[in-house]
């Protein structure tokens, strides 16, 4: 995966796009997903984590 | 809302301490979920994959692409040692999956393979683990070096980079840093100061060096004499 192909990738402005290639170039290590969901009985869960990345 | 001040007097003391939580992108005190104390079981140890130089900002930046809701990360610790308290440790966040509600994730910033960590960033390292370990009464399942792991010791990746666990994680424990010191040269001891001088024992000396240019010069005379008769 690359940069370009980030779930929110196309909200970032310009320059916010320009900041992360210019920090994280190609590096494919970016693709790892580390979200998850909450568990169901935590607290205040504001995140539902549907489709973290 | 997870609230929950740190103060880490090693990092304080050194200024190596900033609580950007309520400053930084995101939400740092809820998300992704609230979870217990007694639920911690490792400080996890990862690097951002980034310049050296990235900020806690730039990290934020990448996890807002993601469509996550706040960093992923608790701690930053930047090139310079800084330590950046970026998501409040009462919530479960996102760098380690399915194990989330168990770690306290710490970021290096950097690419450890392809190059190591400051000396900074591993003494910060080493006083925020010490701090969770022995000086939190708050936190009671963490209580021993064992607990600090790397993010490849718990999922299938790289991070931490190639010198995790060897030697990085032993750096880490032991807050031995990658510049050789100087060795201590001991110290040289002073040097006795002279005897106080007598007068008198100068006086003596000065007499008996007369005595004895006065026999030579009466043995002179002797001979002379001798010579004369």
């Amino acid at each position: 995966m690359k940069l370009e192909e980030l779930k929110d990738w196309n909200k970032l402005s310009p320059q916010e796009q320009s900041r992360l290639r210019e920090v994280y170039g190609d590096n494919p290590h970016i693709t790892k997903t580390m979200a998850e969901k909450p568990p169901v009985d935590s607290e205040n869960p504001r995140d539902k984590g549907e489709d973290h990345g | 809302m997870a609230d929950t001040p740190l103060t880490i007097p090693s990092l304080v003391n050194r200024g190596k301490w900033h609580d950007y939580r309520k400053d930084i992108w995101g939400d740092s005190f809820n998300w992704n979920w609230v979870r217990l104390w007694k639920q911690l079981k490792y400080v996890v140890m990862h690097h951002s994959v980034t310049k050296h130089e990235a900020t806690p900002d730039d990290i934020a930046l990448l996890h807002k692409a993601r469509g996550w809701a706040g960093i992923g990360y608790h701690f930053v610790i930047t090139k310079d040692g800084m330590v950046h308290y970026v998501g409040d440790i009462s919530t479960a966040r996102a760098n380690v999956a399915n194990m989330n509600e168990q770690v306290i994730g710490v970021c290096l910033v950097g690419d450890f393979t392809k190059h190591l960590p400051s000396d900074e960033q591993i003494r910060s390292a080493h006083d925020l683990c010490k701090f969770f370990f022995f000086e939190a009464p708050s936190l009671p399942t963490l209580k021993e070096w064992d607990q600090l792991v790397g993010h490849k010791n718990l999922d299938a990746t790289a991070c931490p980079g190639l010198s995790w666990p060897v030697d990085m994680r032993d750096r880490i424990i032991k807050r031995l840093i990658y510049t050789p010191q100087p060795t201590p040269t001991p110290p040289v001891p002073p040097t006795p100061p002279p005897p106080p001088v007598d007068p008198c024992a100068i006086q003596k000396a000065q007499i008996v060096d007369l005595k004895r240019q006065y026999k030579i010069l009466h043995d002179i005379i002797d001979k002379i004499k001798e010579a004369l008769v």
